[in-house]
């Protein structure tokens, strides 16, 4: 499965209408009121977020790709599928990706799949003390105590697992390469498993491209576990998937904002969900990042502007909204708040 | 008292390995006592069974949440359920938990980070400490390779807990190191029991080469001559992929490993090594420390390390079966400016250091004052811990005798790569210790004629094979047939 297969499917939605950077952000899943509006009117959510650590040298080689075979055209800033390019992405298969939904929670589903299956490989043989796949606490805790509510023998689950994911990867209909992939991944007692460069040089495959099909194949386990349908039919599987789509629960005024926006809506959806003015909202933003030092301000300031704020804030010391407009008037007055915010650690 | 018994009954062994018995003499007497054991001596014996014959708390400090995490493993292993460990990732609700039940815990591992919490530490120095154990006691000292600014407030610690036998352990401390531990810990009166760190099983090698590509080449001829498991330590990880590739491309069984890696590949590539799947690592030194193998005969070096201590750390990593083992390191004239470059670069320069002061003056917290200042948050520790004591003068005194210091060190491993003394001499000098044998196979200086116990050719081929899907999975999950 190559990248550049995704970018053409996302093109061929937003033919003519958007730059190449909307692909871009799509696929990293910026929090943008503009990416966020525009996976809703193009009806790509599912590659919402898809790959939040894409590189932008990653993505520009992909679409380099297309360039060259024809498959887009770029006039003006805009990107169009060619004619070419439309029968290409006719003979693509469907994808089956959720990125709207489980955006940024697949790794989570990966690691708890992996621990899980190593620890049963291990305890089965009785080797109880083994170098765990993953140091993630969260992970750790979550398949402890998955294993302390299971009844049956260590043995038992063990095998009981290997027949649910057998099962799981025949339903969701992903490919042999696929599952090669997954299984090989996958690793446990006297089975190590494969890294990616082993994997690379196996199938004759870019590590690009597999770790893409990974990705199709654990969207596809997660959509069939998660369902209740599949509780019963799935009962280990389902609960690996337990909290991995998003939800969005409602409570209290900055703490609602706050739920919302790492939902990923924008500033304007928030205000209209919440019945609220834009500015209010903004307001709250501004609080949130001032809380959490991991904020990411990025999405709303470019880096070159925030670095450029911040060195006149710390040479000049020039705190006020005003003078700060003056020097920037690119920025907005809530993008310079968000820079101070964050920068000083306080408010201004 | 017959400590003999105690041991076989408790632990299963016969006898003790050299340094154990004293260690475990001396606190059960209730001595303060610094235990210089070498790697894979048996450290944790040291605490494990003297705090099983005494009623009280054994608090251990330990550095690496990775250590911690094997050796509640291994106690788990061995039996002993009355565990715990506390650090950073522990969640608020079980650590509440845990403090509710200590009395059901015996042996108790911490991170010196929340050992400063004052709620944590107030908690701690209420209970009855049997001993208090610092777990690589080394990186209390600013000349320790492995400087840990947060072990610097242990010693109050200790004076808050009603001044329990400390017992420090390290594999390895020159005197000035040893001064620091006993100075900081206020350990008085301590008694000290240093094991050598001569290891008669390894085999010390020096190749002094042209060129980058002569060492390339001399890797290459290595491993196809020779056999593993092995580890090459190399400088950046820039050079880890692409050294690994060349080999890779000779049939070797080889991956990269440095910090830059998946996490998941990461984990994969230790197993594949520990299980014998790959013969060869080349890393950066983010790779061995907890990391268990006991048959490695070759720690080859690519670069000058920065100390003799750290170099007598990563090589003794080979070996540790008791088995014949080289450690090799590779040296071109260029590399000691490379080396002196990076090691100086570890510590800030006089304007970071204003710069960082400053933007704490002004209210900032810690972090975000180390990332105006532009420096690390290991150098911001280091200011900070400094300045609550000292002025910005001495603060900036203490750098410069630092970088003076480092520079020192340097120069020990240029010594030993450049001069015609025997190796292992010089290494022991180091640690202020003179040879006691000869042996008839020493170093590359004193001669050795071949490395007989490698060129048995025993390194995997590549024989990995995928298998079809679902019979992976069963090998994985089912039980064998």
């Amino acid at each position: 499965m190559k990248l550049s297969s995704i970018i053409l499917k996302i093109v061929e939605k937003m033919d003519g209408q958007r730059s190449l950077n909307a692909s871009l952000h799509v696929l990293r899943g910026k929090r943008s009121g503009q990416t966020i509006q525009d996976v809703d009117y193009f009806s790509i959510k599912p590659f919402f977020s898809l790959l939040p650590k894409l590189q932008e040298s990653t993505f520009l080689e992909a679409v380099n790709e297309l360039n060259s075979h024809e498959l887009i055209i770029e006039k003006q800033g805009i990107i169009y599928l060619t004619q070419k390019g439309r029968l290409a992405s006719a003979q693509l298969p469907e994808f089956r990706f959720d990125g709207w939904n489980y955006r940024g929670q697949i790794e989570t589903f990966n690691l708890r799949l992996l621990l899980l299956v190593q620890t049963l490989s291990q305890v089965r043989l009785s080797k109880n003390s083994f170098l765990p796949i993953t140091n993630d606490r969260n992970v750790q805790q979550f398949i402890k105590e998955l294993l302390r509510n299971l009844p049956a023998t260590r043995q038992k689950t063990a095998a009981l697992l290997a027949a649910e994911l057998q099962s799981c990867i025949k339903q969701s209909e992903m490919s042999e390469l696929q599952a090669t992939v997954i299984s090989h991944r996958l690793t446990g007692a006297e089975a190590s498993g494969w890294t990616w460069e082993q994997l690379e040089e196996a199938l004759e495959e870019s590590r690009n491209s597999l770790q893409l099909e990974l990705l199709e194949g654990l969207h596809r386990i997660i959509a069939l576990s998660e369902t209740t349908d599949y509780a019963r039919k799935l009962p280990i599987l389902h609960k690996l998937a337990e909290g991995i789509r998003i939800e969005t629960p409602l409570t209290e005024s900055t703490v609602i904002t706050k739920k919302l926006f790492d939902q990923g809506l924008s500033i304007d959806e928030i205000a209209v969900v919440r019945k609220l003015r834009s500015s209010t909202i903004e307001d709250h933003i501004t609080e949130i990042a001032t809380n959490d030092k991991d904020f990411p301000i990025l999405q709303f300031v470019e880096l070159i502007d925030l670095e450029a704020v911040q060195d006149e804030v710390n040479r000049n010391e020039v705190k006020r909204l005003r003078l700060l407009k003056e020097k920037f008037p690119h920025l907005s007055y809530f993008q310079l708040r968000l820079i101070l915010s964050t920068a000083k650690g306080e408010r201004v | 008292m017959d400590l003999s018994y105690e041991l076989k009954k408790r632990f299963g062994y016969d006898q003790f390995r050299p340094g154990q018995e004293e260690v475990v003499q001396s606190i059960l007497q209730q001595e303060n006592t610094l235990a210089i054991l070498p790697t894979g001596m048996g450290k944790s014996l040291c605490y494990q069974l003297p705090g099983e014959m005494l009623s009280g708390l054994v608090v251990i400090i330990s550095p690496l949440v990775s250590l911690m995490e094997d050796q509640v493993a291994s106690l788990r292993k061995r039996g002993e359920k009355r565990v715990a460990a506390i650090n950073s990732f522990l969640p608020q609700e079980q650590r509440k938990q845990l403090f509710k039940d200590i009395h059901t815990i015996k042996f108790l591992f911490i991170s010196p980070e929340m050992l400063n919490r004052p709620d944590i530490g107030r908690f701690l120095t209420n209970l009855s400490i049997s001993i208090l154990v610092v777990d690589e006691a080394h990186c209390i000292s600013q000349w320790g390779f492995d400087f840990r600014p947060d072990y610097l407030r242990l010693g109050e610690f200790t004076r808050l807990a009603g001044n329990p036998p400390v017992l420090a352990l390290t594999a390895t401390a020159d005197q000035q190191v040893e001064r620091d531990i006993i100075q900081y810990l206020q350990m008085t009166e301590a008694n000290v029991i240093r094991q050598s760190v001569d290891r008669p099983n390894l085999k010390y090698f020096v190749e002094r080469l042209n060129s980058e590509r002569d060492k390339t080449e001399w890797l290459k001829n290595r491993l196809t001559a020779t056999s593993g498991p092995g580890i090459i330590y190399v400088s950046s990880r820039k050079r880890a992929e692409e050294l690994t590739r060349i080999l890779q491309q000779d049939g070797h069984q080889i991956a990269s490993y440095h910090a830059g890696k998946e996490a998941g590949d990461r984990h994969i590539i230790q197993q594949q090594f520990l299980s014998g799947e790959l013969s060869w690592i080349c890393a950066t030194n983010a790779f061995g420390m907890g990391v268990h193998k006991e048959n490695i005969r070759q720690v080859i070096h690519d670069q000058l390390p920065a100390s003799a201590a750290a170099y007598v750390q990563e090589a003794g990593r080979a070996g540790r079966d008791g088995n014949r083992s080289s450690a090799v390191l590779l040296y071109v004239e260029e590399d000691e400016q490379k080396v002196r470059f990076i090691v100086q670069n570890d510590l800030p320069e006089e304007s970071e250091v204003h710069h960082f002061v400053a933007m704490r003056k002004s209210g900032h917290t810690i972090e975000v004052s180390a990332e105006l200042a532009g420096i690390s948050e290991t150098s911001a520790r280091l200011i900070q811990y400094y300045s609550e004591t000292l002025t910005i003068e001495d603060v900036l005194k203490t750098f410069t005798k630092l970088k003076y210091d480092k520079e020192e060190k340097l120069r020990e491993m240029i010594s030993y790569v450049s001069e015609n003394t025997c190796l292992r001499e010089k290494l022991l000098f180091y640690f202020d210790e003179h040879i006691s044998d000869r042996y008839d196979v020493c170093c590359s200086v004193c001669g050795i004629r071949s490395e007989d116990w490698l060129l048995n050719k025993s390194n995997v081929k590549n024989n990995r094979t995928l298998l079809n899907w679902e019979e992976r999975i069963e090998l994985l999950l089912c039980p064998h047939s």
